[in-house]
């Protein structure tokens, strides 16, 4: 494998199994909970396997004064690329836990799983009854200030393997700018990877997607902050560009072009 | 939001002045009314970052005796009609409600603690209309007959004096008269309103188009043409284009240069409690501080 392919296996979204959710506060009423995704460590070391076999990497342990500081080692080309990172003992079983976020924090500074830190958190129900037909994981917990269920939710389309497969190289590199130069919400972003995903998009669908995309990127470069542009104008050219169909895209984006070009001469 | 008091302002009244505000905002909604005809940043802005407002409550005393006013008047219960009263709808999955201040007769009233510019100007009553309108929409909507709409404005800053001496001067309570739209009309409206809210709150915030000059109630820019070493302008202009052809068409263009005079954005400095998170407020205050 190459750099970049190493690099592209190692950042590779997890399946659905290997992600868990934990409480991460109570609301005031103690009726919903902030839970938050994080990768067990045995996802971490599955993964090491995976790209490196397990002759070609390495992990060792330091317990410092408060927690553990782990160095994860990798066999990259010629030679061993060390990255650490340390973690605090934890509340339950201190210092194993300590052992395990340690190795994440480590394996994240070589991409694995550090897209995890883009998922949003959620807020989700806490019932007195253990809920019935959840198509996703069920939890019970009684302690940090609450006791009840809850339902695990969903991972927005992007962190899950499935669509990375799915949507096209290209139009996930040019939404992952979008998401990047902060056009667009992590929550849109989301919206359009699961739009691209779908397989019962066609492929004219899929391009007025690209294309609509490409606007907004364009839109956003250089409309948006042109004081030349009207407000009115920046926010119709909007409305047009999401509203567009394969008829009228054309002749937006010259619109856009011709607005944008005057404005900046002005 | 924060309620703090800078000023030092008696606890009554800031107790007031916090029950007031909060009672209203725990309703599950899209948007009130009122918050439906903000202008769209100022109104996406405010719900990503309610919770990190902080207002002063020096700057709530004139809606605290707004909705003092509200409350004398519900006391005083005028036959047959119904006032302070909130209702909802729901239009394209979202939740609209609004309170108005009194119906009676089938007629919407509203009362307005306002400035005299703003009657002597018509500035508000594009507003007040949208406003007064979804009201007898959600009336409508709930069995009720709405036959005319008005506003009864209540000058804050009204002097006897000016009174006297100035025939187009208002009296201290005025009654304004407001267009009726049919239910099509309204519907549109908020259709239209729901989308565009919707559409731009896809966008980060500071993607979000800033507010137009008339909804910063700010005057368009003009475009003063100068002759060079001049105190005075030659001409002024609505449009650089205008300008720019003026000054090129006249005989000593290489003389003469334009500049641009914009007035201050009063509700962004004064009115918007969102100003801290806005790029357009920021860009400005930084560069009239820098200026």
């Amino acid at each position: 494998m190459t750099i970049n392919e190493i690099q592209d296996a190692l950042k590779h979204p997890f399946p659905r199994e290997d992600i868990e959710f934990r409480v991460s506060r109570v609301s005031a009423k103690k009726n919903k909970a902030c839970v938050v995704p994080y990768i067990q460590a045995r996802g971490i070391m599955q993964r090491l396997d995976e790209v490196f076999d397990i002759a070609h990497w390495k992990d060792e342990y330091e317990v410092l004064q408060s927690g553990v500081k782990c160095k994860l080692s990798v066999f990259l080309g010629s030679e061993w690329i060390t990255k650490e990172d340390v973690a605090p003992f934890t509340n339950i079983e201190a210092l194993k836990g300590a052992f395990s976020d340690s190795l994440k924090r480590a394996g994240v500074k070589f991409g694995i799983g550090r897209y995890i830190y883009d998922v949003q958190e959620h807020w989700v129900d806490i019932f007195p009854e253990r809920p019935k037909d959840c198509m996703f994981p069920v939890h019970y917990q009684s302690s940090d200030g609450m006791t009840g269920w809850w339902i695990e939710p969903q991972l927005p389309a992007w962190a899950l393997p499935s669509v990375k497969l799915n949507v096209p190289v290209q139009y996930m590199e040019l939404l992952e700018e979008l998401k990047h130069s902060k056009i667009l919400t992590n929550t849109k972003y989301e919206k359009y990877a699961q739009a691209l995903a779908d397989s019962k998009l066609s492929e004219i669908q899929k391009s007025l997607i690209w294309e609509q995309l490409s606007l907004i990127k364009a839109w956003g470069e250089r409309i948006v902050n042109n004081v030349g542009v009207a407000v009115e104008v920046k926010k119709e050219l909007y409305r047009k560009i999401i509203g567009s169909n394969t008829d009228s895209i054309g002749n937006i984006r010259s619109e856009l072009f011709e607005y944008a070009d005057k404005g900046a001469a002005a | 939001m924060k309620i703090t008091n800078c000023y030092n302002l008696p606890e009554a009244i800031v107790q007031a002045i916090k029950h007031n505000w909060y009672s209203g905002h725990k309703e599950h909604r899209f948007a009130s009314v009122t918050e439906l005809l903000k202008p769209t940043k100022q109104f996406i802005l405010n719900k990503r970052h309610y919770k990190e407002i902080v207002r002063d409550a020096s700057d709530m005393i004139w809606m605290l005796l707004g909705s003092a006013i509200h409350k004398v008047l519900e006391a005083a219960e005028v036959d047959n009609s119904i006032s302070e009263e909130r209702l909802s709808l729901t239009v394209e999955d979202a939740v609209i409600t609004g309170g108005f201040d009194l119906y009676k007769d089938g007629i919407v009233t509203d009362f307005k603690f306002t400035g005299v510019w703003n009657y002597t100007c018509d500035s508000r009553k594009e507003e007040w209309e949208k406003q007064l309108n979804l009201y007898a929409y959600l009336l409508r909507q709930h069995g009720f007959e709405v036959k005319a709409l008005q506003i009864v404005a209540i000058f804050r800053d009204w002097q006897k004096s000016k009174s006297i001496s100035s025939p187009a001067y208002p009296q201290q309570v005025e009654t304004i008269s407001l267009k009726l739209w049919d239910d099509e009309a309204v519907l549109n409206f908020l259709r239209e309103r729901i989308s565009e809210l919707r559409s731009f709150d896809e966008l980060t915030d500071d993607m979000i188009p800033e507010c137009s000059p008339s909804e910063r109630w700010q005057a368009n820019d003009q475009y003063a043409v100068y002759k060079t070493g001049a105190n005075r302008a030659l001409r002024l202009f609505d449009s650089r284009e205008e300008a720019e052809a003026f000054r090129d068409g006249h005989k000593e263009a290489d003389q003469l240069h334009i500049v641009v005079r914009s007035e201050t954005p009063k509700r962004c400095q004064d009115y918007c409690t969102v100003h801290q998170f806005c790029h357009f407020f920021q860009q400005q205050h930084t560069s009239t501080q820098a200026g």
